[in-house]
């Protein structure tokens, strides 16, 4: 079988096509690079928003978010963390609840928020909140990054009180001394200790 | 078809430029922004974070020292490029932080430098030529991390500690900077080892937190570094040679426990809990806090009642502004605070040096609300 000339025109459009198609396959790589960390979702990092000012005035209580990036591919069915505070500018009143369910073990809605324990007496004392989360059912009720949603995922909302002793411009430091998410296998579990859990710290800033 | 195909390469190149033009100048005020390595962030950012009312974090190392920006969009008004980039130098007393930037940001941002090391002071003043600049706050348990509310633009500034030669700086007060036979002293108040106690300059001697036991006043060791209690007895004063100090007289934390107010006495609080405003007061060589208060009391009109422990060798306050012990719960009573520390011996065992800042607090849980650690 002989083999036919290509038309100079069709080979001119093939090559368009083909350089067409090379800077598509460019562009599509080189967005993915870009967004490498976002699609791969990175070191799960845990954050203290910092909220806006708070007026030395306010006697009203206020809630700071406690948010987590991602998870890694385990269950865990157990947390903790432990943030110090200045307890004579702030008064912490307790925990409340976030928006990450758990999984849950009575049916099939994922519906069931964690149930974080503190003692807020004994926080306020020493300056530093120690919180945590164990499931006591071995992992029916564990964190999974099933149950994350694509934004804003709070963990834990802390709420505080400002004492009377404030005062414009003081700052007040949330700072992570230690915080885990523990899975099963310890080695799939997230810590600050092991930098496989990142911190960023809170500040409450205090205004007029 | 030539056409056809000429628009899609063009489409195309259109939409890789766009996309990575696009990808480059946004910016995610959600997640801390790494500072570029000018350090110059565009005006552009700031409309962008005022017009969200966003808090953004600008983040920056220098010396191995981290360092963060936080600004607030509410705090935005006219916006311009502004360097944030500063370099940090650990010096012998302190840290020194030199601003790329040279004109005011025309906007207040506030700096943190995180320290690799844990700093052993309550707080400190920044320095820029003998003048105090900024107030730092410290915070951190491990390490410790430098707060500071900039507000104008120096080219360099020196934090140091606040220790017994320094002046805090408060809103209401005159700041006075040290001079240089103040950092001479500062010097000095180094412990040596060899000796049990140190003699300062300032003729005060400091504990070098050796002494393991109680005085015969029932006091315990005195924290290394912390001016050793001088008993009423012996002080002598000298009337030719005047200083001054800061006073303030608070009680706002009973405004977070009025419950537990004796009825009687809610109209003796403050609004805000001040009765006395930071007032720079003179003393005389050798008085202590309880004679200086007694003095500021008699010239402010404020009521005070103290009485005579001897088992303590101090006068104990019982009442100022007619709030007394006991009025706001069964740990409520008056303490006082030098330099952002609590002396554990009674006010007239503390005497007083120049350019100290004296804080009389109302507490109603015997220290914990007013930032008091340790036992009593």
């Amino acid at each position: 079988m002989s083999k036919r000339p290509m038309n100079p025109k069709t080979k001119k459009k093939l090559f368009i096509g083909i350089g067409a198609g090379v800077l598509l396959l460019l562009l599509i790589l080189a967005l993915l690079f870009m967004n490498l960390d976002k699609i791969m979702g990175g070191t799960p990092t845990l954050t203290i928003e910092t909220p806006q000012k708070i007026s030395k005035s306010e006697t009203e209580e206020f809630t700071l978010d406690v948010t987590i990036s991602s998870f890694g591919d385990a269950i865990y069915p157990a947390a903790s963390m432990s943030i110090s505070f200045d307890s004579s500018r702030l008064e912490f009143i307790g925990v409340e609840e976030g928006n990450i369910f758990i999984r849950n073990d009575e049916g099939d809605v994922p519906q069931k928020l964690p149930n974080w324990s503190c003692n807020p007496e004994q926080c306020n004392k020493s300056g530093k909140i120690n919180i945590m989360y164990l499931d006591t059912t071995g992992g029916k009720n564990a964190f999974s990054k099933e149950l994350l949603a694509e934004d804003d995922n709070v963990v834990l909302r802390l709420k505080f009180r400002l004492r009377g002793s404030v005062r414009s411009g003081d700052i007040c430091d949330l700072i992570f001394d230690d915080a885990v998410f523990a899975a099963s296998d310890e080695t799939q579990s997230l810590a600050m200790t092991t930098d496989t859990l990142k911190v960023r710290d809170g500040k409450i800033v205090i205004g007029e | 078809m030539k056409r056809i195909l000429s628009l899609i390469l063009t489409f195309v190149l259109l939409l890789s430029f766009t996309a990575c033009s696009g990808n480059f100048a946004q910016v995610d005020l959600k997640e801390p922004i790494a500072l570029a390595d000018d350090g110059i962030v565009e005006r552009d950012v700031f409309e962008k974070i005022k017009n969200e009312n966003a808090i953004a974090t600008f983040t920056g190392e220098s010396s191995e020292m981290e360092y963060e920006w936080t600004i607030f969009g509410s705090d935005l008004k006219d916006t311009k490029d502004v360097n944030l980039s500063i370099t940090l130098e650990k010096t012998e007393k302190g840290i020194k932080i030199k601003f790329s930037e040279t004109e005011d940001f025309g906007f207040p941002a506030l700096l943190s430098v995180h320290l690799n090391e844990k700093w052993k002071v309550d707080s400190a003043t920044a320095f820029d030529d003998g003048s105090a600049v900024y107030s730092v706050s410290i915070t951190g348990s491990k390490t410790s991390i430098l707060n500071i509310s900039v507000n104008k633009i120096v080219a360099e500034c020196e934090v140091l500690p606040d220790d017994t030669k320094q002046t805090e700086s408060t809103p209401s007060t005159e700041t006075t900077a040290p001079d240089n036979d103040d950092k001479d002293s500062s010097e000095t108040n180094k412990t040596d080892s060899y000796l049990s106690d140190v003699k300062d300059s300032d003729n005060r001697v400091y504990s070098d937190g050796q002494n393991k036991g109680k005085d015969k006043y029932e006091t315990d060791p005195v924290p290394e570094g912390k001016p050793l209690p001088v008993e009423p007895e012996d002080q002598e004063f000298d009337k030719k040679k005047t200083y001054t100090c800061t006073f303030s007289i608070e009680c706002s934390t009973i405004l977070n426990n009025l419950k537990e107010l004796d009825p009687d006495k809610r109209e003796l609080v403050p609004s805000n809990g001040v009765i006395l405003a930071p007032t720079k007061v003179t003393f005389y060589e050798g008085e202590s806090v309880f004679d200086v208060l007694q003095r500021v009391c008699k010239e402010k009109g404020i009521h005070m009642e103290s009485s005579w422990t001897p088992i303590y060798n101090s006068a104990y306050i019982e009442g100022i502004h007619n709030l007394y012990e006991f009025d706001c719960g069964e740990l409520s009573g008056w303490m006082y605070r030098v330099n952002g520390w609590y002396p554990n011996y009674g006010c007239s065992r503390y005497q007083l040096v120049d350019g100290e800042v004296v804080e009389w607090r109302y507490t109603c849980d015997l220290g914990n609300d007013v930032g008091r650690e340790g036992t009593w």
